[in-house]
């Protein structure tokens, strides 16, 4: 029994060390850690940007050097533009994101269990997912005004659709053996539900999220772009505006910074919650 | 399994039924009548799966229901078991029919089909969550099923840290938590290497011994339908019929030595010969 249970671990060792970059190169000499080739490379890249900057004698008021980002960023962060604008982005976007994620579920939920409901709608949901959906912002804005609601929408708009999407492909995709396993045991079809094709469609529930949060973002910004009184989005457009194209440069930073926040915590979230894969 | 963890398997399990006769005047717990099975094939073909297969089963009695792979014995015992509906003819249980899953039936799978998201003694107590039963009861009677497979001290891992063979223990402690009278078993120990299947069927047949459910177990394994049965049941290739029944008078308890026995090896001849009239009449 012992040698079994080691067998059964070393093979997902085996499978993982396969699927995943190995943390330590082997040879002697070479870039140790995960991090320092990635630091190298980013030295790099800011290097052949100030380079370019200064030899080709490019327009600072267009293209500004790494020097004059790093001025702007460490300026606007101390007036803190960041904090005020980044609120009102983070609350349109999470309100929209957690609303739209949740309709997304019930609706994946509804469908999939409920075949005259996806006869009905899957067609019409289809086709609006391939549909440009920031198109509506300005319509949004006409309609509910320069607050924070329409921006909502829209993210929760954006962030619905991948959820529905991924959802309803995840409780298809349950393991037919666990569903007839829980009737053999008189499960009825609620039941195999909540014990079974809810969890078991975790995992596509949080690949939906990371994209959902993504999109999510990109809607709170859209629809600042179109019509707004705060807000990163708002900001950008902004300095554009003043030509302040350092500023913007520092803007972009600050937002892939937020998007890379926001991915590792959904990251984080997911590995805790399907703690079984 | 020595003689004192067979006193141990009676305090566990309660008291051992008396050895029922075995001439089969028992009366017959499961009656199968007349069943036939059709499918239908994605071209539109009909495939008879099963052939108006009619058997009796008496309380208390180990059948094997022995026959080649897709040979329709896996369906007969989910149409048992209420998985599936008979196109014809008529399942019965202790003397009602059957029409779909039913509390009084436990059944493991060729695959343990553990969810990964419970431990192991959540897995077990999964009876607890689809019928209403005593929720205290069944947890210590969990515990001494756990221990009983010799899962002890696992009850709090996780699926993906069990071998297969540890799987399977688990999967048939989950099938006798509610106290099923019938144990269907369609070829437990196929996925498992066939030591570890010895060791298995020698586990079974004293964990049986103990506590005599009425046992249906799907195998096409020849030395195993022999080894653990009263009665071996011998199928045909599709579509499927008996063949013919072989009864099995090895003394019980049965050991890992009777393997080799020669009496087994008769037993398992005449199995043979039932399949190999039975293909070669194709």
């Amino acid at each position: 029994m012992g040698a079994g249970k080691t067998s059964a671990i070393d093979l997902t060792a085996t499978v993982k060390d396969a699927l995943e970059p190995p943390a330590q190169p082997r040879a002697r000499g070479a870039l140790g850690g995960p991090l320092l080739p990635a630091l190298i490379a980013f030295v790099a890249i800011v290097g052949i940007w100030q380079f370019l900057v200064t030899f080709l004698d490019l327009p600072t008021i267009l293209i500004p050097g790494p020097g004059a980002v790093a001025e702007a960023f460490w300026h606007d962060l101390r007036n803190g533009i960041y904090l005020s604008h980044g609120a009102t982005t983070l609350q349109e976007m999470l309100w929209g994101f957690v609303v739209g994620s949740a309709l997304g579920v019930l609706a994946a939920a509804v469908l999939s269990e409920i075949p005259l409901m996806e006869r009905m709608f899957y067609p019409y949901l289809i086709a609006l997912q391939t549909f440009p959906k920031i198109a509506v912002a300005p319509l949004l804005i006409t309609w509910f005004g320069f607050g924070i609601g329409p921006k909502a929408i829209l993210a929760g708009v954006l962030a619905f659709f991948p959820v529905l999407i991924n959802m309803m492909i995840g409780l298809r995709a349950v393991d037919a053996a666990q569903i007839e396993l829980l009737r053999s045991f008189m499960a009825g079809r609620w039941k195999v539900f909540w014990l079974c094709r809810l969890r078991a469609s975790l995992p596509f529930f949080f690949a939906a999220i990371e994209t959902g949060i993504v999109l999510a973002m990109l809607g709170a910004i859209t629809g600042e772009f179109v019509g707004a009184q705060s807000g990163l989005g708002y900001l950008v457009v902004q300095k554009n505006a003043v030509m302040s194209i350092d500023g913007v440069f520092a803007l972009l930073i600050v937002l892939g910074i937020i998007g890379v926040g926001l991915h590792l915590a959904v990251r984080a979230i997911h590995h805790r919650v399907v703690f079984w894969e | 399994m020595a003689a004192p963890a067979m006193v141990a398997l009676d305090a566990v399990l309660g008291e051992k039924i008396a050895n029922p006769p075995m001439t089969g005047q028992a009366p017959a717990l499961i009656s199968i009548q007349k069943v036939s099975k059709t499918f239908l094939a994605v071209s539109g073909a009909r495939i008879e799966a099963l052939q108006q297969v009619s058997l009796e089963i008496p309380e208390g009695k180990f059948i094997s229901l022995l026959g080649p792979s897709g040979c329709g014995k896996s369906t007969l015992l989910r149409i048992v078991a209420g998985l599936e509906r008979a196109t014809a003819g008529a399942v019965r249980i202790g003397g009602s029919e059957v029409t779909g899953p039913n509390a009084g039936v436990g059944m493991v799978f060729q695959r343990a089909v553990l969810f990964p998201w419970w431990t192991v003694l959540e897995n077990v107590l999964l009876a607890t969550r689809i019928q209403s039963l005593d929720a205290r009861l069944m947890r210590s009677r969990a515990q001494e099923l756990i221990s009983l497979m010799g899962l002890g001290g696992f009850e709090n891992s996780y699926p993906r840290e069990l071998s297969g063979g540890m799987q399977q223990r688990a999967a048939i402690a989950r099938a006798l938590l509610h106290d099923p009278s019938v144990l269907l078993m369609d070829e437990p120990f196929g996925a498992l290497d066939a030591m570890t299947r010895e060791r298995m069927d020698v586990e079974l047949q004293s964990l049986w011994e103990a506590r005599r459910k009425t046992v249906i177990f799907v195998t096409h394994s020849i030395p195993e339908a022999v080894f653990l049965a009263d009665r071996v049941v011998v199928f045909s290739q599709r579509p499927a019929t008996i063949a013919g029944i072989v009864d099995v008078d090895l003394p019980r308890p049965r050991t890992i030595g009777m393997l080799d026995s020669a009496q087994l090896g008769d037993y398992t001849r005449a199995c043979r010969e039932l399949l190999g009239s039975a293909s070669s009449s194709l």
